[in-house]
């Protein structure tokens, strides 16, 4: 079966893929002969863009000539072509991230080549940047009271998704890797958390449209919906860290906004670019330990013997075998770029297609079954802009993704094989069933660790099946996306413009889960034995209306040069979900598989509709280019709340001031300097149904029924984030040395939170209302500096650190909510005075010295025992039990113990660049964060403490010394001191089960080779060359007491809930980040 | 090129003319595009459509169904039919006898579903009589099947919780108090007394076997309160009790049951996925061992051994009854039926009530009537004593069905895996108590346990 749902499932993706590919290419064929058309009267510019200091060329640098709509991005010599330039003065502008953009006055003549070429500044300080986000018109970053962060994508870094490129590189906009599975999606959070409901991710638009950023899960496995965006095909993103800067955007806009925007094509003849890369990921085996088991009798120990075909199992001895590593091998990465730009300067194109394919370190293969560990995507994306007036600009951009991710189960699951391999115990490891009637002499063991026909080869802790079994269980998300959008823009003049962007984003996403018919070969699962299958449709759809008005001014008074940019727009966001599917189970036979032959099945389905919207306007005044004042506002509409509901105003005002521009001020090495502040308003809105009082469905044998479902709100409001900032920049000896430091604060008031009425009302679900109150302050500090730059080395340097400090500050009465209300074992709360999420539970007692914090049977309630009062306790061979139930150990405060946040209160990264010899070029990023607490015992409860699954060395050692008759009490009463360091869960949820979660990681390091010119000509025909190795996650430092203390229950996790967002520190049966070494080739033509 | 100053006004207040038109066209759109459609359910006032009765007694009847599978999944744990084997440690809790933690996973979830279930009975209740009154009901079982439900989820409220509160949607209610608990079952007697008339075909017998079931259960109720020791006289009987089962009895034959039923739609809630998918997928706990094998590997009954105390032999009752449950020939059982008034149990309280009043030859009629359904030898008083061999019978014959804590407890059984220091242990008579989420959000609570 599986292959069957590979062939109708993966190809027909890729095939649409291809084809879309041919049509785009075939629009690129028929605009690249436009290309060698030259226009009477004009002339052409050609030059290098080389780096100040060190002479090395720049690439991917944008020359533009703005009143003649003409631009060019250079190649990796540096070099750039503009052609078709008016015959006239003109004045080029080379500009690029990082850099102190410059200018050039040139006049051309008809049919004739013009040289300019440029060097240009790195820059540690960008206030001459120009930003679209969150202005509503492009503008200098010095004119905005707001940060706006930019990332302009590393060339060779080991990044092969979008959420990667957002990876440490901006203090407080944090990525968090969720695990090692291939594909597992990551989670952006921007400045914390400012919402305890609604989604604390960032919204996302793509060239203007919103798009569907969400995650989607598959029996536990996640993917992220912003990893569909080609990287290679960005050309740089833009971040609103909070409200203050992301008013414009309204509702949906307080944890903040990301604008990626992909690269537009060049005038020109085509250029292409070839790149390919391969990489080997690896888990980080040093921090695994072995699954440890013991033998508690002499028959136990000679099986063990024939198990796993070793002679030195003796009871009462821990012994161990790599049950869970042997499931490791090195996953293979490979990602294939290939892009083309050129046109006229009238028509210019850019295209772009990507295959990529991740293999995981987990070899789900190795198992025998349908499950795999594997990721891959293939896109095209493509860019056409049109100027058929010198008025009037058109441009179309659109991307085609096509997904798959096929992925064992996964997580906090008794069905994934990753948990049931964790938890495997070597010493109940059996293979009664390929022996049943208990007559073969080697007790149906084929060889090591391998059973004849079946049975518990790993030891795995029966109950829920055998690793063998569990991966016959197929998980698979296949996507096929589309995301287009439309520009024109009006441009009368200099002074006025009118823009409108339309777009759709639509994703039909179809997870499927199946398990075939007797698919317990093992005979321990019993979860539909006779083969289940779901099938669950996802179709999203998010249409975009964006319309806005610039208009620019500059005018004189009093004698003082002011300007004036004014705008207003209206936008609107429209979206549409529906999740048709089925499911079965009972399949008649075997090798059947759809739902429709199972005995049973059903049918689901669902529909939800979202709409807002807004106008805003915008006011920024200038005085005499060094002194600036901003001011808007938006109102907003949500479906949320009615049609008839009123809107909501979200203001905005901000200030930049740049003493280094006031002419005649000077500040010695000072060469730049601006001091900022901002105030702002955003919103988020609960989901579509939560103002109403609704009965859903309660279908069953007793027929389609009705049951309370919400119980309604019709006061409801958007819960309103005011943020203010302040910060400046300094930038010392022409801005090689530079620091930027922000102060934030964040206020959320009529906090969305969920109520929970007394069940007994019968409406047992919560309900979100407007009651609380969430503070948050932070700062973000950053530093970089050039150092050193020559032709034959340069050196630069950079670190960041974002500091952040929230707490909820009232609930307006209500009483606190445990994340995962029915599960006790997520420890997480929601609870006035402490961080959301924060984590209470149970604390060992403190008692004096000579004492031990058990309370002995006979005791009086409260008195610790003595040392002596354990040898008694101890004379005799006991389980580890004696010492566990019956709240025997003593703790400090039941469970209400607090044991720290989530949240870290600190991150940051930090790295170095150099460049050797003109050609190579090493780079390394280090990302950290610290005073944040995992709960990680979703694995060390079973590995250290349950009946399931306790398998560590110092349980086994503990089990061993309590219940062999030779230990001596003084023997036991050290075991018993170690237990009182591995109990854990229920009836002592929290103990032992919280470690520090600080962590350093080399994130990235990377060495390139550019090849000279010759060289790339003589081997490749290439005009560029370029070979790198790098590596990700290479090394990591912590004292955590699990693997990785970035895994995460809830990966990528789909919709919003406070369930979701505040398990993000639950290590639960997740692999560990992967090692990623890899090897790329880059050639350009 | 320069644009003469009047022809740029002109563009631009053309360009701001035709976003204004856009604007305004998208603002007088704005009312109906705000108006979107979820049709993913239905308002309040849909209740108040006769044409919804169905409904509601669908909706109701599927969540009692829930309310019990979930239910039955703390109390079978925590009783000796079944012991943990799994990994969710909250399960070891009720296994130990450690009743009374509020926060417990399972005895929450069934408060949660128990609870929502008994809301809507009630409101079934009320929207179904209404349409009665106002003469807008056609089919008058539609009430029967209101009142009988309602009957079941106060009864099992009563048998296995220690208090309870009422609330109506977010206006919260008090508890009842430990004391005054028995009112569920005056509450579910008087339904039934109303369903009585109205009754018609299997539901006849099905409403007064209920009523028999609710009047033992009230009975056994006051053996066992005030809590804390273990009854002197266990027994329980009543006029009224036998003549609603005998006249139950009368009505039913082919070994009747009136039972809830669940399908993946309507099982499980928020911490697992009821008792039957718990017990036979997950394989959080599995049979008594005195009941059936037990595979080492995978935790699974695999044949059911237990001896019936007259003959010796394996009791033919027990392999029929737990295999209804368990079901060892077929092992993907997610969702088994559960018993709420049944021929069997009407014998059983036929008997019970015989040999509570001293009229051993009543007991031996009605005890060798229900063994004979499984075609066990006749009890002639060899062997057993009666008062065991009716604890045996209610122990197979009702088993899986919520029953068996409170015989437990009157009987003075406690089961050998309840820790000496638990609740259980401790104070014969204590079940569950009202949990942590009610706790936090009902501040009208008073009530004082002696469960603790």
């Amino acid at each position: 079966m599986s292959s069957r749902i590979r062939s109708t499932l993966v190809p027909s993706g890729f095939i649409r893929a291809a084809l879309v590919a041919l049509g785009v290419l075939h629009i690129s064929a028929f605009v690249m002969p436009l290309a060698a058309q030259q226009a009477p009267g004009v002339g052409t510019i050609v030059g290098v863009v080389r780096q100040t200091g060190t002479g090395q060329p720049i690439e991917g640098a944008r020359v533009t000539i703005s009143d003649a709509g003409l631009g060019a991005v250079t190649n990796a010599q540096g070099e750039y072509h503009l052609a078709n330039v008016p015959a006239r003065q003109v004045i080029v502008k080379v500009r690029l991230v990082g850099y102190t953009p410059a200018v050039k006055t040139m006049t051309v003549a008809a049919d004739q080549t013009t040289t300019a070429n440029f060097s240009l500044s790195q820059s540690a300080i960008t206030l001459e940047a120009v930003v679209t986000t969150g202005t509503a018109g492009a503008t200098e970053v010095k004119r905005l009271g707001n940060t706006v962060a930019m990332i302009a994508p590393p060339k060779n870094a080991p990044i092969v998704n979008a959420s990667e490129l957002l990876q440490g590189r901006e203090p407080g906009v944090q990525a968090i890797t969720t695990s090692g599975l291939a594909g597992e999606g990551m989670r952006i959070h921007i400045r914390g958390n400012a919402s305890l409901t609604q989604s604390n991710e960032p919204v996302v638009f793509v060239d203007g449209v919103r798009i569907n950023s969400q995650g989607s899960g598959s029996a536990g496995s996640t993917i992220s919906r912003i990893d569909d965006i080609d990287p290679s095909s960005i050309e740089r993103i833009e971040i609103l860290k909070g409200a203050a800067a992301a008013t414009l955007y309204g509702t949906e806009a307080s944890s903040g906004v990301i604008q990626i925007f992909t690269k537009r094509g060049v005038s020109g003849a085509p250029k292409w670019d070839f790149s390919s890369d391969i990489s080997s990921s690896t888990f980080p085996t040093n921090r695994l330990e072995d699954n440890w088991g013991v033998a508690t009798t002499a028959s136990q120990a000679d099986s063990l013997k024939k198990m796993w075909a070793r002679n030195d199992i003796t009871p009462f001895v821990p012994f161990s075998e790599p049950i869970f590593r042997n499931y490791f091998h090195a996953g293979i990465g490979k990602n294939l770029n290939l892009s083309v730009t050129g046109g006229t300067p009238n028509l210019n194109y850019f295209v772009s297609g990507r295959y990529s394919y991740d293999d995981g370190a987990f070899n789900a293969d190795k198992l025998g079954g349908l499950a795999h560990d594997y990721s891959k995507r293939a896109s095209v994306s493509y860019s056409l802009s049109t100027f058929p007036t010198a008025q009037i600009h058109i441009a179309a951009h659109g991307q085609y993704i096509s997904q798959l991710a096929d992925r064992p189960e996964y997580g906090n699951n008794i069905y994934s094989p990753v948990t049931l391999l964790i938890f495997s115990k070597p010493d109940i490891a059996n293979c009664r069933h390929s022996d049943p009637l208990g007559t073969d002499p080697n007790q149906g063991v084929a060889s090591k660790g391998v059973c004849k026909f079946g049975g518990n080869a790993t030891g795995s802790p029966g109950a829920f099946g055998t690793p063998t079994e569990t991966a016959q269980k197929q998980s698979i998300i296949e996507a096929n996306r589309y995301l287009t959008s439309f520009d024109l823009q009006y441009i009368p003049s200099s002074q006025f413009n009118v823009q409108s962007t339309i777009g759709i984003d639509y994703t039909s996403e179809t997870t499927t889960n199946y398990q075939p018919f007797g698919y317990n070969v093992d005979g321990v699962i019993g979860d539909h034995v006779f083969g289940s299958k779901g099938i669950y449709q996802g179709n999203d759809r998010e249409i975009t209306v964006d319309t806005k008005a610039n208009w620019v001014r500059d005018f004189g008074l009093f004698g003082r040069s002011l300007s004036s940019t004014a705008v207003v727009g209206v936008q609107g966001f429209l979206s549409r979900q529906t999740f048709p599917g089925s499911n079965g189970y009972d399949f008649p036979g075997p090798g059947i598989g759809i739902t429709n032959a199972a005995g049973n099945q059903f049918a689901n389905d669902g529909v939800l509709e979202k709409v807002n919207g807004g106008y805003f306007v915008q006011e920024q005044l200038g005085y005499n280019d060094y002194l600036f004042l901003t001011g808007g506002a938006r109102y907003d509409y949500a479906s949320a709340f009615g049609k008839t509901a009123a809107g909501v105003m979200y203001p905005k005002v901000s200030v930049s001031f740049v003493p280094t521009d006031v002419p005649g001020w000077s500040f010695g090495p000072v060469s730049s300097w601006r001091v900022r502040a901002a105030m702002g308003q955003s919103g988020r809105q609960p989901d579509a149904l939560a103002k109403y009082t609704t009965f859903g469905a309660a279908s069953g044998p007793a027929g389609a029924g009705l049951a309370p479902s919400n119980i309604g709100n019709p006061n409801l409001t958007p819960e309103i984030a005011t943020e203010i900032e302040g910060g400046s920049e300094l930038g010392f000896f022409h801005d090689r040395l530079g620091f930027e430091a922000t102060y934030w604060k964040r206020n959320v008031k009529d906090l969305l939170f969920a109520v929970q009425y007394p069940v007994s009302g019968g409406f047992t679900a919560t309900q979100l209302t407007n009651v609380g109150t969430m503070e948050a302050h932070g700062a973000e500090l950053g530093v970089k500096a050039f150092l050193y730059q020559r032709p034959n080395l340069s050196v630069d340097l950079f670190a960041n650190t974002a500091l952040l400090s929230q707490k909820i500050t009232s609930l307006g009465g209500s009483p606190q909510i445990k994340i995962a209300a029915n599960y006790a074992r997520i420890r997480n709360f929601l609870k006035v005075g402490y961080a959301p999420g924060e984590m209470f539970g149970a604390k060992l007692k403190t008692v004096p010295a000579g004492s031990l914090p058990y309370q002995l049977p006979g005791n009086p309630i409260g008195t610790p025992a003595t040392e002596a009062q354990m040898l008694a306790f101890l004379a005799n061979p006991l389980s580890y039990t004696s010492l566990f139930n019956g709240n025997i150990i003593m703790l400090e405060d039941g469970l209400n113990s607090d044991l720290g946040k989530p949240t870290p209160d600190y991150t940051g990264a930090f790295g170095a660049g150099a460049t050797i010899r003109r050609n190579f070029k090493l780079n390394t990023l280090f990302e950290y964060k610290g005073g944040n607490y995992t709960y990680w015992c979703l694995i060390c409860g079973f590995r250290n403490a349950s009946p399931r699954g306790t398998n560590t060395q110092e349980f086994t050692t503990v089990q061993g010394t309590l219940k062999n008759p030779a230990s001596t009490p003084a023997q036991r009463l050290v075991a018993a001191k170690s237990w009182l360091h591995l109990a854990s869960l229920t009836p002592y949820q929290g103990l032992n089960e919280v470690s520090d979660g600080s962590l350093v990681r080399l994130r990235e390091v990377s060495l390139t080779y550019t090849a000279p010119p010759s060289v790339g000509r003589k081997y490749f025909r290439a005009s560029s060359a370029a070979v790198t190795i790098n590596a990700r996650n290479l090394f990591l430092w912590t004292k955590y007491r699990g693997v990785d203390p970035e895994v995460t229950n809830s990966g990528r996790a789909t919709g919003n809930s406070a369930d979701n967002f505040f398990q993000e520190n639950v290590d639960a049966f997740g692999l560990p980040v992967a090692r990623r070494i890899g090897f790329s080739v880059r050639l350009g033509y | 090129m320069r644009i003469p100053t009047n022809m740029l006004n002109f563009r631009m207040v053309r360009a701001a003319g035709t976003m204004s038109a856009a604007a305004l066209l998208l603002l007088a759109a704005c009312s109906s595009l705000l108006d979107v459609k979820n049709p993913n359910s239905v308002g309040a006032d849909a209740l108040d459509v006769p044409g919804a009765a169905g409904a509601i007694i669908n909706g109701g009847e599927n969540l009692t169904a829930n309310a019990l599978s979930s239910a039955y999944n703390a109390a079978v744990p925590a009783s000796d039919e079944a012991y943990w084997v799994g990994s969710r440690d909250d399960y070891r809790l009720l296994d130990s006898g450690g009743f009374d933690a509020v926060a417990n996973e399972y005895v929450q979830s069934g408060y949660i579903q128990v609870s929502q279930a008994r809301w809507m009975a009630n409101q079934a209740i009320i929207k179904i009589e209404g349409f009665n009154t106002a003469g807008n009901l056609l089919d008058k079982q539609l009430l029967v099947r209101a009142y009988l439900n309602a009957a079941i989820i106060y009864t099992l409220i009563g048998d296995i919780y220690n208090n309870v509160a009422f609330s109506d949607r977010t206006v919260a209610g008090p508890d009842y108090g430990e004391a005054q608990m028995s009112a569920v079952y005056d509450s579910a007697a008087a339904w039934l007394t109303k369903a009585q008339p109205l009754a018609l075909g299997s539901l006849k017998p099905a409403v007064l076997g209920m009523r028999a079931r609710v009047l033992h259960s009230k009975a056994v109720w006051q053996k066992l309160n005030p809590k804390g020791t273990t009854p002197a006289s266990p027994l329980v009987s009543g006029v009224a009790l036998a003549a609603d089962a005998t006249a139950a009895l009368a009505l039913m034959s082919g070994d009747y049951r009136y039972e809830a039923l669940t399908t993946d739609l309507n099982r499980g809630d928020g911490s697992g996925g009821g008792f039957g998918f718990e017990m036979n997928s997950r394989i959080e706990y599995t049979p008594n061992q005195n009941l059936a094998t037990i595979d080492p590997n995978s935790g699974k009954p695999t044949a059911v051994i237990a001896t019936d105390p007259v003959t010796g032999l394996v009791d033919a009752a027990a392999v029929k009854q737990i295999n209804r449950i368990i079901h060892a020939a077929n092992p993907d059982i997610n969702n088994p039926p559960m018993a709420q008034v049944s021929e069997r149990e009407m014998r059983l309280i036929i008997a019970e009530d015989a040999l509570a009043t001293g009229n051993t030859g009543g007991f031996d009629t009605a005890i060798n009537g229900l063994r004979a359904m499984d075609g066990k030898a006749a009890y002639t008083g060899v062997g057993p004593t009666r008062l065991a061999l009716l604890q045996w019978e209610r122990r197979i014959n009702l088993i899986f069905q919520g029953r068996r804590l409170n015989d437990m407890y009157r009987f003075g059984v406690k089961d050998p895996l309840w820790l000496a220091n638990s609740v259980a242990f401790r104070l014969p008579g204590c079940f569950f108590p009202i949990p942590q989420i009610e706790i936090d959000s009902n501040k009208l609570l008073s009530g004082v346990t002696v469960c603790k």
